[in-house]
């Protein structure tokens, strides 16, 4: 468990601001950026919660990727005296920024599920293979987490970025708003307009239910380039979107069951294994396989069947 | 497919004593917010913008827009004295009818937000009042919320009376530029901050910066 005192960092420019925190660079550290919260002193900001999610780095991996390799987690606490004032965490890499009229923009996910805009210029999205290994990762990224306990919460567009180098690779983000199942966040967390579940009640907390359900806007609205489609409201058609009729049709199952009820819906694990892209066949299930006949033993082998034999031996001399 | 979408409104004081670096500033700022807004696909699907530049009269420099599809900027230019009451119809006229238009096509609409900016003094002897009073009252079924900002000779009291949300006053710790960037960032900031965060009842309100660098913070006159 690494603590860090302020004192010791020699903070830098101000690279974004939120409403709970702004994102500094350190200098002479290259590699990490600091976020520190506007208040800490907040009754309901949690440093437990922060030193749980540190404590989990080291624990969480995807595909035998790190958890640093695709998301920003907390990876030090910084502390100013007996208070925590924040955490560093890895700087998301160039590759999860794009240009667009000279300036740069986190490549988020918003970008794949609209309709390109004439001010993007020459902005290269991802083909529609990127775009389905980017849900395949974002999907095995989720499960990872849930394997662990952790229930991400705020799964939105803006938390969520692409490479704009191809491979479908993808980063999570702002991932402090994350908390182990049951326990409370580092601060409250703010939902985003329009990835909430339907089916919650208003002000329920996270779980992983929920995320699972996120998760499925998230495949939905990449595959249709439609901000607002939901399951069981819209369907992925093939035609317009280039998906196989094949993939469609399976896509449209999971997400008949992501609009159902708590409990019924699709796992990460589902949604990462159909998005693979590998094949698989059905298999028959226990009721139904019929025993095979034993082969005949061959002469002067055991027998299993024959009783067990004794040999004499000699009791030890005492 | 109906949207839901929340209106803002910048109505900017184009009188001539906001010639030179202040009317430069926003021209220049403009293009800034233009670029963050129109390129974000979620804040450009859920917000639309307005400006509304005034003098002795006011007038509708860009109609209701989606920034994404907006391919050209108004250049604010300074003239005459400072009609607050002209700003003030004009912009309830405008809120009326976009309000009426974008619901009938179908659109959930959100309590329109006013950023009404200021260097100067209304015109002396004009009952602008009457006209704010229109504007925001309840009875008014779209009064939307108003944040104030008052730059150089403007008079605190009266940015504190135009605000129904948030008044600021710069504190002339930064150049009128520098403070009128700031204005622009907190503008986009709240765009932003309002297209993304859901309000309790899951729809949009307005969120606004409790503070802005150069400005010192006014209470809002309760109505």
């Amino acid at each position: 468990m690494t603590f860090t005192a302020l004192s010791t960092l020699r903070v830098g420019r101000e690279l974004a601001s939120g409403g709970q925190g702004s994102v500094l660079e350190v200098e002479g550290r290259r590699d990490v950026v600091f976020k520190r919260y506007h208040d800490p002193q907040n009754p309901a900001f949690s440093s437990d919660a922060l030193v749980k999610l540190v404590m989990e780095r080291h624990k969480i991996s995807y595909a035998g990727q790190p958890v640093d390799e695709w998301a920003a987690w907390p990876n030090e606490v910084v502390v100013d005296g007996p208070s925590t004032v924040g955490f560093l965490m890895r700087r998301v890499p160039d590759e999860f920024f794009v240009q667009i009229s000279g300036r740069r923009h986190p490549a988020e996910l918003s970008f794949l599920a609209a309709q390109s805009s004439p001010l993007w210029g020459d902005l290269r999205l991802p083909t529609l293979p990127e775009r389905l290994a980017i849900l395949h990762n974002l999907a095995g990224a989720v499960q990872a987490l849930h394997q662990r306990g952790v229930v991400l919460g705020d799964i939105s567009f803006a938390n969520i970025l692409w490479s704009a180098r191809g491979a479908g690779r993808m980063m999570l983000i702002d991932c402090d708003g994350m908390c182990k199942q049951g326990a409370r966040p580092v601060l409250p967390q703010a939902e985003t307009i329009d990835w909430n579940d339907p089916l919650a009640s208003p002000g329920a907390g996270t779980d992983m239910d929920r995320d699972r359900y996120k998760l499925a806007l998230a495949v939905i609205r990449v595959l249709t380039k439609s901000l607002d489609a939901r399951p069981g409201a819209d369907r992925v058609e093939p035609a317009p979107t280039g998906v196989s009729d094949r993939l469609a049709s399976s896509v449209n199952q999971l997400l008949g069951r992501a609009a159902g009820p708590v409990g019924s819906r699709p796992s990460a694990h589902e949604w990462a294994a159909l998005l693979s892209g590998r094949d698989s066949r059905p298999v028959g299930s226990t009721s139904t396989r019929s025993k095979g006949a034993a082969p005949d033993p061959k002469p002067g082998l055991l027998r299993s069947s024959q009783p067990r034999q004794y040999r004499p031996v000699e009791p030890p001399v005492v | 497919m109906g949207q839901n979408i929340l209106p803002f409104y910048l109505v900017c004081d184009e009188s001539g004593s906001m010639d030179g670096e202040p009317i430069d500033a926003i021209n220049t700022a403009l293009p800034e917010l233009h670029h963050e807004i129109g390129i974000n696909p979620v804040v450009a699907d859920k917000t639309q913008f307005a400006i509304i530049g005034f003098s002795d009269r006011a007038e509708v420099l860009l109609p209701l827009s989606n920034l994404s599809q907006v391919a050209s900027l108004p250049v604010l230019s300074t003239k005459g004295s400072t009609s607050f009451g002209a700003a003030l119809r004009c912009v309830k006229d405008e809120i009326e009818a976009d309000v009426s238009r974008l619901k009938s096509e179908g659109h959930q609409v959100y309590r329109p937000v006013v950023f009404f900016l200021t260097d100067g003094y209304p015109n002396h002897g004009e009952n602008w009042r009457d006209d704010h009073q229109a504007l925001t009252s309840p009875s008014f079924p779209y009064h939307p919320n108003i944040v104030a900002f008052g730059i150089g000779e403007a008079d605190p009291t009266v940015i504190s009376s135009i605000a129904t949300f948030r008044a600021f006053m710069s504190d002339n710790s930064t150049s009128p530029a520098d403070a009128l960037n700031e204005f622009a960032k907190a503008l986009t900031k709240s765009i932003v901050r309002s297209g993304s965060t859901p309000a309790g009842d899951g729809g949009m309100v307005l969120q606004a910066p409790d503070q802005v660098p150069g400005f010192t913070s006014l209470s809002v006159d309760a109505l």
